[in-house]
């Protein structure tokens, strides 16, 4: 009786486990379809704008125990505006630096849910060498499958505003580049089977 | 005036104050005309970003832009008037995935080969006091002509610090439905609700008295 006992006590453990185990779900993200984008005062009255083809990484979200980590890894010489002349201008020192910095990255710190929805994620974005905080807000944190390869996924959109020259990428503040960037991710994630 | 004239001829007297009515009359029309001439500005296409965001699958907000614009608006905010012709290359559309651009570029989507123009001619301009805060006006697409009525969110006008050449810069923005210009694909996977963003910088083009000057 007791042995009984005590192996439904593992059996009902090793399922607490596997159950919480299985709550942690790890999704792939999209690169077409999650191309941070960004936006940056010039001179005065214009804007401009522009954005990276390649971001990939990963998502790990447990939305039971409100908890999830993800780790995004930016090709710098992916960067594109809307123009070749300042592709070529942002890929030098004076910005990103591509030569030496091919990436940067975001690897979050914590998640912030509503209910089972994701609202927000701080982390840190490593740029030029250095490493500082970065708090994104998510909105529209939404879940189905893909209506053609069938596959699960899950959408959502991240916005932040950032000051450049924390990072060290001073040229052109404040006249002809603003040192604030906003940036807008765009993210749909496969989820891992 | 009156001191001069005492020991003047009528005739000379009469010649004189003709003269100088032409001359006020001028002065007078040359000021009014200087004040209510409208404005006339070109799109920089380098600083004008014609951009589209739209729901995918329903899960994310995907966005593109036109590389290629061009225009002109004219404004004349002291008769709450003008104009604005705002043309798009369609063929220069990009999304930062040229699969994607191709699509975009086909008979489904754009239909450039038919249609390599997007055209927005404006109809009517709003002001708020001497603000301008709309334009209504029709856009062309695909060859179909709708009217839409455009939202000004932002409008700076200044000198360049650089340059010191005059210009403008707007945030503009509406919404439309691709199906209402006959851009009927794939409505289940592609939103039919389409933002609209234009982030527009202009610069003024000197009017003919200008031109001279320094």
């Amino acid at each position: 009786m007791t042995r009984q006992l005590a192996a439904a006590t593992v059996a009902l453990a090793l399922a607490i486990i596997a159950g919480g185990a299985a709550a942690e779900e790890t999704y792939t993200i999209d690169p077409v379809h999650s191309q941070p984008s960004f936006e940056v005062r010039h001179m005065g009255f214009s804007s401009q704008r522009g954005s990276f083809g390649k971001a990939t990484g990963k998502v790990i979200l447990d939305r039971a125990a409100k908890k999830g980590s993800v780790d995004v890894t930016i090709d710098t010489t992916s960067i594109k505006t809307i123009d070749p002349r300042l592709d070529t201008h942002a890929k030098s020192e004076d910005f990103f630096n591509v030569a030496k910095y091919p990436t940067m990255t975001f690897k979050s710190t914590s998640f912030t849910f509503d209910g089972d929805r994701v609202v927000g994620i701080d982390g840190e974005l490593t740029l030029l060498g250095v490493t500082k905080p970065v708090a994104l807000k998510v909105s529209n944190d939404i879940c189905g499958e893909h209506p053609i390869n069938k596959r699960p996924m899950c959408g959502a959109e991240a916005v932040t505003t950032i000051k450049r020259s924390e990072w060290g990428m001073k040229y052109g503040i404040p006249r002809a580049v603003s040192d604030e960037v906003k940036i807008t991710i765009p993210i749909e994630a496969y989820k891992e089977q | 005036m009156k001191s001069r004239s005492r020991s003047r001829s009528r005739r000379t007297r009469s010649s004189r104050s003709f003269i100088a009515g032409v001359v006020a009359l001028l002065a007078l029309g040359a000021a009014a005309a200087a004040a209510a001439a409208p404005a006339v500005y070109r799109i920089e296409p380098e600083f004008t970003y014609a951009e589209f965001a739209v729901s995918h699958i329903g899960l994310s907000r995907q966005r593109g832009h036109f590389g290629r614009t061009q225009g002109t608006i004219v404004l004349d905010p002291e008769r709450y008037s003008g104009s604005i012709d705002f043309v798009v290359d369609a063929t220069s559309v990009d999304t930062g995935w040229n699969m994607r651009d191709e699509f975009l570029r086909s008979e489904a989507m754009f239909d450039t080969a038919h249609y390599p123009v997007i055209r927005f001619r404006s109809t009517q301009l709003v002001f708020d006091r001497q603000r301008l805060i709309g334009v209504a006006g029709d856009l062309t697409l695909r060859n179909v002509t709708r009217p839409v009525a455009l939202k000004v969110e932002r409008l700076e006008c200044g000198k360049e610090p650089d340059s010191g050449r005059d210009g403008c810069g707007a945030s503009v923005g509406t919404s439309i439905k691709r199906s209402d210009f006959g851009m009927n694909y794939a409505l289940t996977l592609i939103g039919d609700d389409i933002d609209l963003s234009f982030e527009v910088t202009a610069f003024r083009v000197p009017s003919q008295g200008e031109a001279g000057r320094p």
